[in-house]
């Protein structure tokens, strides 16, 4: 099977549906050729598509988010690129209180068939403003679904799923997935959305991760396997909603759990899942469930404390081995 | 009906309006005044949930705005949006009954007073969020450039939305994409307690509004004719891709922000001097100089509007209380609450 | 300057201790390296020697005392000083919860809290469930976990080996009860000599010499200290099998022994004609009686069955096993399909059987796959038992000796003189029922009687 980058899967995906349906089109700043959006991933559609379909806008988060609300409550099928997902502050009345919000308060007439693309994460010492992961926020907010893909594959197949959907989808990338490599056929796929991969089956210990810290912990697993100790990966893909039945099933198998992101600790996604297994797989659990998360802490900007900050496959296996050897 | 010390009605009728038109205004107009007044006093009898806030006075410019438009065209509203969308078709019953919290409601219940919608309409939501609808309109209004109808989007807003970001984002983007819509700004020189004249430095918006390179003007608010003129200027330029134009129509609330609001920073004399120019009055006045109505057929009108609004809220109060567990559904199109697939 | 003795950290998983006793008292001057406390951790009792020399001069967390690392448990002065303020004896002693530590200014909370994974019988909620299903009592259970956790594994560990069930030794021994008895001697303030206190032969001997003696009425026993163990057998091999099955046996089947006494006069006669018979077999009792349970469990189904997982299961083969007394213990070798074979065919594999397991050469396989198991105390003059049934069969058949008795013997009330012999049938009624059993032990006696009716 062909090997094509993230960036090119997401390419891709919007590439494809734009052609399937012209109701779709993609809104952001920057995002027209020459320059094709800060992370490259609408380069080439303006040529292909017109400046009608590929809508280049000043720096105005709230006026163009709005604007992507109130086309798709008009038959459109915006995709709007949100160049960081740190600046969705300035968007997010039309985030949280329109588009996740509109169906439920006109009693179901509304419809927001609207997708936000965003990335974050550290690891380019973008600094405090500029490397957050605030999926948790979104997830918070009831009316929103929320995906994260991890591999170009998940990206492709997801981001066709959330522009076919009818209802607002936050699709949050990860600035440093974008150049990695992985298989993705030919033929047109699309992933749903509620349904967990299993990047890695093992029996020592589950562990859950999302975007980045997924192939992190697939590195802690090729380091945990040299000590003879086998973890099951399982990335959830779309936080919500969330395959939580795959998870517990993971659990109840290996009867220890770590859940690893990039957000700081405090009141993450990670608590959500410890939440829910502690719940669904009580007397299946040997061993205290584990958050490797980062401190909750800004991102720092020296490229050291900034790795300090960052979770890692040696915090992960670390983490996971004294869950095994039963030192916690 | 009152008609003491008004002025003299020296201006023929308008030629761009017919007698059934300024009929349907003028009943509109008393229709939204009596549900104003209808919704206050229940409210204050108890029966009616949350806030309300009431546009008794502004009647004029949500009329003789949706006089200009067709059904197809698009509005977005405010909390104060009870006029403006019975001015777009709302009839009052589906409108008591949300009011009251039933499943007839126009939003099963679900929205309230501040965030009544008729899809069906063109009304496509009103907001809470002050400014929250100019962006909207605006995706609206490049929804139909996009698609290449001749549709409009009205966005309906008030001064204090003025001291917005949204605002000035929504002004900005609708110029430099030149799309149909029609900002009007119900100007009734209060945003809650704050006047006008300490919101913007500026205070002549067209003004101000200029600098996005939008046409503007400012209309008295208080007489519907005029109103409906320039909007419909505004539609038909829009209609034929001429762009944005942006209307403030200098108006008034009668009541304080909402009810139960004393309003003692609105002066006794100012609220005095607006209520002698109430639109409804004076187009009453307007109708009977020109002869496009008799007193019976005035009095007729005051009693149907009066039959209109005591059976709506029969309807409402006679209509069902949703299930609690509605209060789970209609959140996705997909999935249950709980993220499972419907 | 005064010092503090601390609960230390003697391993590097200890999170507690707890203070077994005090070496020296309040006011006891110390010397460095003398030992002034017992301390015990989950792993051991370790004497803490103190670090200073000086004077003990409160003691601040009493024997029997679990407290964590750290705690301060005894504070001293060095030679020459006084008690400061705070450890003066006026002052309420101190909890034993460490001194808590000044807050400097400006001092920030931690950014993430370290909390104590401690506390008493830490159990994971996997470990709990598994114990809670398999009704497991988890106290006394090891816990390998940090702190003493007990985790999944340790309940695993707990229930595939049970604790092995040695059944308590009588208090009195059978032969000091009958002396006793005997003797009318009351064995309630006699102390015993045997293993566990029992009372054994020579206890009664001397309880009944003390008697005689005139240092008589209940006092303390004549052998002051505990018994000594004089031999042990251990519970290996064949006794320890057997041990183990009659136990398991007995606590599981609901047994009931139907007693029946036959006229053997026919089975006796049976055997000398074919003894006459025969040049080189000898048909033994048994061998015909195998021949007659082995017909008469072909015609009775519900008793060639065992017990097996939630159901009762009935068996196709008819396999009958012979209890027999060995050097090692009491085997049961089977002769399988005993209905298919003549009386001499069944001696002849009897004999094969009985001297293969007697000089210890027998297979696995003969020692198996019985549906029914006869044994005969009659060489031992017993004349009814209650033998224990080999599990996983349903019955077993207990024959007694022959007593040569008066019975009435016709219709007549005529007496005569015959041999008669008990039949002791215990049956396993979670598996067959009385009538049942009674039905079946009635078909065997009939065969005995007539065993004619073989044919």
């Amino acid at each position: 099977m062909r090997e094509i980058t993230y960036r090119d899967a997401l390419k891709e995906a919007l590439r494809e549906e734009m052609l399937r349906d012209g109701r779709v089109f993609v809104m952001g700043e920057d995002i027209a050729d020459p320059f094709g959006s800060a992370y490259k991933v609408t380069l080439g559609l303006s040529p292909e598509f017109g400046t009608d379909r590929v809508i280049q806008t000043p720096i105005s988060e709230e006026g163009f988010v709005g604007a992507g609300v109130g086309a798709a409550l008009t038959g459109m099928r915006p995709v709007i690129e949100l160049m960081y997902i740190d600046f969705a502050t300035m968007a997010m009345d039309p985030i949280a209180n329109q588009a996740a919000k509109l169906r439920y308060m006109s009693g179901g007439q509304a419809k927001v068939p609207l997708v936000i693309r965003t990335q974050g994460g550290p690891g380019r010492s973008s600094a405090a403003q500029h490397a957050q992961s605030l999926e948790a926020w979104f997830l918070h907010i009831p009316g929103l679904l929320v995906a994260m893909p991890s591999t170009p594959y998940d990206a492709k197949g997801l981001l066709k799923t959330a522009i076919r959907l009818d209802d607002p989808v936050m699709f949050i990338e990860q600035k440093l997935l974008y150049n990695t490599q992985g298989p993705v056929p030919e033929e047109e796929y699309t992933i749903p959305f509620g349904v967990a991969d299993i990047k890695r089956e093992g029996s020592d210990c589950t562990v859950v991760a999302t975007s980045m810290a997924v192939v992190k912990a697939l590195r802690a697993a090729e380091l945990l396997e040299k000590e003879g100790i086998s973890i099951e990966v399982v990335d959830p893909r779309t936080l919500f909603p969330l395959d939580i039945d795959t998870i517990v099933a993971s659990v109840k198998k290996t009867s220890r759990l770590v859940v690893t992101h990039e957000a700081p600790e405090r009141g993450g996604f990670a608590a959500e899942v410890v939440a829910q297994v502690a719940d669904g797989a009580f007397g299946y659990i040997d061993a205290p469930i584990q958050r490797v998360c980062a401190p909750s802490v800004p991102p720092p900007f020296a490229r050291n404390m900034e790795d300090y900050t960052m979770i890692d496959e040696h915090k992960i296996a670390d983490r996971v081995r004294k869950l095994v050897r039963c030192e916690i | 009906m009152n008609n003491e010390t008004r002025e003299e009605i020296t201006e023929s009728p308008p030629r761009d309006l017919a007698r059934e038109q300024l009929l349907s205004m003028y009943r509109r107009m008393r229709l939204i005044r009596g549900f104003e007044d209808t919704a206050q006093r229940h409210f204050e009898a108890g029966e009616i949930a949350g806030f309300l806030h009431l546009s008794q006075g502004q009647e004029a410019v949500p009329v003789g705005t949706c006089a200009a438009l067709r059904s197809d065209d698009y509005i977005t509203s405010t909390h104060r949006g009870h006029g403006d969308v019975i001015a777009k078709g709302c009839e009052v019953k589906y409108m008591f009954a949300e009011l009251y919290g039933r499943t007839t409601g126009y939003c099963k219940g679900k929205g309230g007073s501040m965030h009544i919608a008729d899809f069906s309409q063109g009304i496509i939501g009103a907001n809470a969020i002050v400014s929250g609808g100019l962006p909207i309109a605006l995706g609206a209004a490049l929804s139909i450039k996009l698609r290449g109808t001749d549709q409009v989007a009205v966005c309906f807003f008030g001064d204090g939305a003025t001291a917005e970001g949204a605002f000035h984002e929504a002004l900005n983007l609708s110029s430099l994409w030149q799309v149909p819509m029609i900002f009007v700004c119900q100007n009734n020189l209060y945003g809650l307690s704050q006047p006008w004249e300490k919101t913007a430095y500026e205070c002549e918006l067209p003004r101000r509004v200029s600098t996005y390179n939008i046409p503007a003007e400012c209309v008295d608010g208080m007489d519907v004719i005029v109103v409906y003129q320039a909007v419909k200027k505004a539609v038909d330029r829009a209609r034929a891709g001429g762009g944005p134009t942006f209307i403030e129509a200098k108006t008034y609330r009668f009541l304080g922000h909402y009810v139960g609001d004393p309003a003692l920073y609105m002066p006794q004399e100012e609220r005095d001097a607006w209520r002698k120019r109430d639109a409804i009055l004076k187009l009453g006045r307007q109708l009977r100089t020109w002869e496009y109505i008799t007193d019976e057929e005035d009095e007729q009108m005051d009693t149907d509007v009066e039959t209109e609004l005591a059976e709506g809220v029969k309807f409402a109060r006679s209509s069902p209380i949703p299930e609690p567990e509605e209060a789970l559904a209609d959140l996705y199109v997909h999935f249950d609450h709980q993220g499972n697939p419907l | 300057m005064p010092f503090e003795i601390t609960m230390p950290q003697l391993g590097l998983t200890m999170e507690t201790g707890t203070v077994v006793e005090w070496l020296v008292k309040e006011g006891e001057q110390i010397a460095p390296g003398q030992e002034i406390v017992d301390v015990e951790t989950d792993k051991s009792v370790v004497a803490v020697e103190a670090r200073h020399g000086g004077t003990i001069a409160r003691i601040l967390v009493p024997p029997g005392q679990e407290v964590p690392v750290g705690t301060v448990l005894a504070v001293g002065v060095s030679p020459g000083e006084s008690l400061p303020a705070e450890w003066q004896p006026d002052q309420p002693a101190m909890a034993s919860t460490p001194a808590p530590k000044p807050v400097t200014q400006g001092t920030q909370t931690p950014a993430t809290r370290a909390f104590s994974r401690t506390g008493p019988q830490q159990v994971s909620w996997k470990a709990r469930r598994m114990a809670r299903e398999a009704g497991l009592d988890l106290t006394g259970v090891n816990g390998s976990g940090p702190g003493g956790r007990i985790v999944a594994k340790d309940v695993a560990q707990a229930l595939a080996t049970p604790p092995v069930e040695e059944p308590a030794p009588a208090r009195v021994s059978p032969v000091a009860a009958q002396l006793a008895s005997t003797l009318g001697l009351d064995l309630q303030h006699v102390a015993g000599s045997g293993p566990e206190g029992q009372i054994r032969q020579n206890d009664v001997i001397a309880a009944a010499a003390a008697v005689i003696q005139g240092r008589a009425g209940p006092g303390p026993s004549p052998t002051p200290g505990p018994a000594q163990v004089a031999k042990t057998i251990p519970l290996t091999g064949v006794r320890g099998t057997v041990s183990r099955r009659m136990a398991v046996s007995g606590s599981t089947t609901a047994r009931v022994t139907l007693l029946r006494e036959v006229d053997a006069s026919a089975l006796i006669e049976l055997r000398e004609r074919f003894n006459a018979r025969l040049q080189d077999t000898r048909i033994s009792y048994n061998d015909i009686l195998i021949r007659i349970c082995a017909a008469v469990l072909r015609e009775h189904p519900g008793v060639n069955a065992r017990m097996g997982d939630g159901q009762i299961e009935w068996l196709d083969q008819v396999n009958v096993g012979l209890a027999v007394d060995t050097d090692q213990g009491l085997l049961v070798p089977v002769v399988h399909n005993a209905d298919t074979l003549t009386i001499p065919q069944i001696a002849a594999r009897s004999a094969r059987l009985i001297e293969a397991v007697r000089s210890g050469r027998c297979l696995p396989d003969e020692l198996t796959g019985g549906t029914f198991t006869i044994t005969n105390l009659g060489m031992f003059r017993v004349e009814g038992f209650t033998p224990v049934i080999n599990l996983p069969e349903c019955c077993i058949l207990g024959v007694g000796c022959f007593v040569r008795k008066p019975v009435v013997v016709d219709e007549h009330d005529t007496v005569a003189v015959r041999p008669m012999m008990a039949l002791s049938l215990a049956f396993d009624h979670r598996v067959i029922d009385g009538a049942a059993a009674a039905r079946f032990l009635d078909g065997i006696a009939q065969l005995i009687q007539d065993p004619l009716l073989l044919l």
